[in-house]
């Protein structure tokens, strides 16, 4: 793993409240003095204040910047998280927020009592909870900037497109890693997927890190054009890259090197893979690889890094850990001669184009829908997304098909995230239950 | 099914789509670009295409796994 981004672990954090890099967000450049203008004057503000936990709600990479960089000069705790949690005043006091900074570096304050005391300069980041409200993960910035390293002299600055959300736990690697090697971080407000093709184009990206669903559809919106686009590094994660999609962009982009990496919210970055294979090579069971030692139990990935986070912002005690420190995965692997390849999930979570879905979640909603007497839901493979959301319904009433599919097609939409809108309905006469009650899980069946 | 058939089902799927997201109707011929040209659908659109395409022709060229294509007839060639 020679790859500047990432890769090598940094001899001493760098310091985030200097900024070399740029931000184009949405066609318009931001520069490293910008941000810190802007971060200097929030910082002020910040310090003013006698809060101790700030939030920024937003889905622009260049007010991420600025935030982070006046946490880091104020000594705050921040979090990250978009845009639907400005006006979520139960969850915001559930976590402690004790005030909003909004685009124009004002403070709005949440009512209510907050905790005072400091507890210096953190990252809290929102988990990809399936259910409900989810929870903070805290980072310390050394965790968080454990495998990002500065660029190496010598090589010309690297142009990131971001494909993630700034403040998802990956799309924050990306802001981190443009931000430490001083190049430029290629953004959009709204990353649809056509968007970023144009952005990449019109600034000429020459790194980008994304979900292998982002890459098929990258590749499709951006047809023969990908020979105008000169990428140098490509990175996967977020859902198990499968070897088609390796080889398709090894030949859309020959001039790039390809690695795939594995990360969670909770675990933080762990390892990549740049060999070109799908999976990682099974000798990292033996001998740590990056500091992360990694084994098999219960089928499933369990791992001990030390970039982890420190615990739930409500529950710190609450961290998925084993009792010697392990951290349970919950993605199904198996060895394979020299090779560890990922199965799917060990529970019963879909992951759709890097989205986890609880099918638990997805029922109770279908359950709602009047004719729908039992519903099953479970992830169906497929090519562009990884899986997709099926469901299984039982109707009180054969006769009433058309119009309880039309219902459950509306009301899904109305209620549920689109990646969690099943996208396939089949009626069925009856969903058998297993030995202890609980409905029977099929986990990764083809269509 | 002709490709002509095929792309008639992707159009009709794609007009579906728009419909139920209540974006604009949108005139789609063969070299119409799925990702990213003038019709509004993304990734997770295009996942459930890929479904029906399947369910309608009995055929999964992806069975192997992603093959690329960028425009409604490129995508309609790979289930004649």
């Amino acid at each position: 793993m020679s790859d500047l981004h990432l890769a090598c672990p940094a001899d001493g954090a760098f310091d985030l409240t200097r900024i070399a890099a740029t931000i184009i967000q949405d066609d318009t450049p931001v520069t490293g003095p910008e941000i810190e203008a802007r971060a200097s004057e929030a910082a002020a503000a910040l310090s003013g204040s006698g809060h101790r936990r700030m939030a920024l709600c937003s889905a622009n990479a260049a007010d991420v910047a600025v935030a982070l960089a006046a946490a880091a000069a104020a000594r705050f705790e921040l979090a990250l998280l978009s845009p639907a949690y400005a006006d979520d005043g139960a969850a915001l006091r559930r976590w402690g927020v004790a005030a909003v900074l909004g685009t124009n570096l004002d403070l709005r304050p949440v009512p209510g009592d907050h905790p005072r005391e400091a507890s210096g300069f953190a990252i809290l980041i929102a988990t990809s909870g399936t259910t409900g409200t989810p929870k903070l993960a805290r980072h310390t910035p050394d965790a968080l900037l454990g495998r990002i390293g500065p660029a190496p002299a010598g090589r010309p600055p690297a142009r990131w497109l971001l494909t993630y959300p700034p403040t998802s736990f990956a799309g924050l690697q990306v802001v981190l890693t443009a931000l430490a090697s001083g190049g430029t971080l290629i953004a959009a407000t709204e990353p649809t997927v056509a968007t970023l093709a144009e952005a990449a184009l019109t600034h000429r990206a020459t790194m980008a890190s994304g979900t292998p669903t982002f890459w098929r559809a990258f590749l499709i919106a951006l047809g023969t054009r990908t020979e105008r686009l000169d990428l140098r590094h490509i990175t996967l994660g977020g859902e198990a890259v499968d070897q088609a999609t390796l080889d398709r962009l090894g030949a859309a982009f020959p001039g790039a090197a390809i690695r795939h990496i594995y990360a969670s919210t909770e675990a933080g970055a762990l390892f990549a893979v740049s060999d070109g294979r799908a999976g990682f090579p099974a000798r990292w069971l033996d001998a740590p690889v990056d500091g992360v030692h990694l084994r098999i139990r219960d089928q499933a990935l369990e791992v001990k890094s030390p970039r982890r986070m420190q615990g739930y912002v409500e529950e710190p005690g609450d961290a998925p850990l084993a009792e010697d420190g392990w951290l349970a995965t919950g993605d199904r692997v198996e060895r394979m001669g020299d090779r560890v390849v990922f199965l799917g999930r060990a529970d019963s979570v879909i992951n759709v184009g890097g989205l986890k879905v609880s099918p638990d979640e997805v029922e109770a909603r279908l359950l709602e829908v009047p004719g729908v007497t039992d519903a099953q839901v479970y992830g169906v493979k497929n090519p562009i997304t990884g899986q997709l959301v099926a469901a299984d319904i039982v109707l009180r009433a054969p006769h009433e098909k058309e119009r309880v599919r039309a219902a459950l097609e509306h009301h899904a939409r109305a209620a549920l995230d689109p990646h969690k809108v099943p996208r396939i309905i089949r009626f069925v006469d009856r969903i058998a239950p297993t030995d202890a009650g609980k409905k029977a899980r099929r986990p990764w069946p083809k269509a | 099914m002709t490709r002509d058939e095929i792309i008639v089902k992707i159009r009709g799927s794609i007009d579906r789509i728009l419909r139920d997201k209540g974006s604009e109707p949108a005139a789609v011929d063969a070299d119409t670009p799925l990702i990213g040209g003038d019709i509004a659908i993304d990734s997770l659109d295009l996942a459930t295409i890929v479904v029906e395409l399947e369910t309608e022709t009995g055929k999964d060229p992806f069975a192997a796994g992603f093959v690329n294509f960028a425009t409604v007839g490129e995508l309609a060639d790979l289930y004649v």
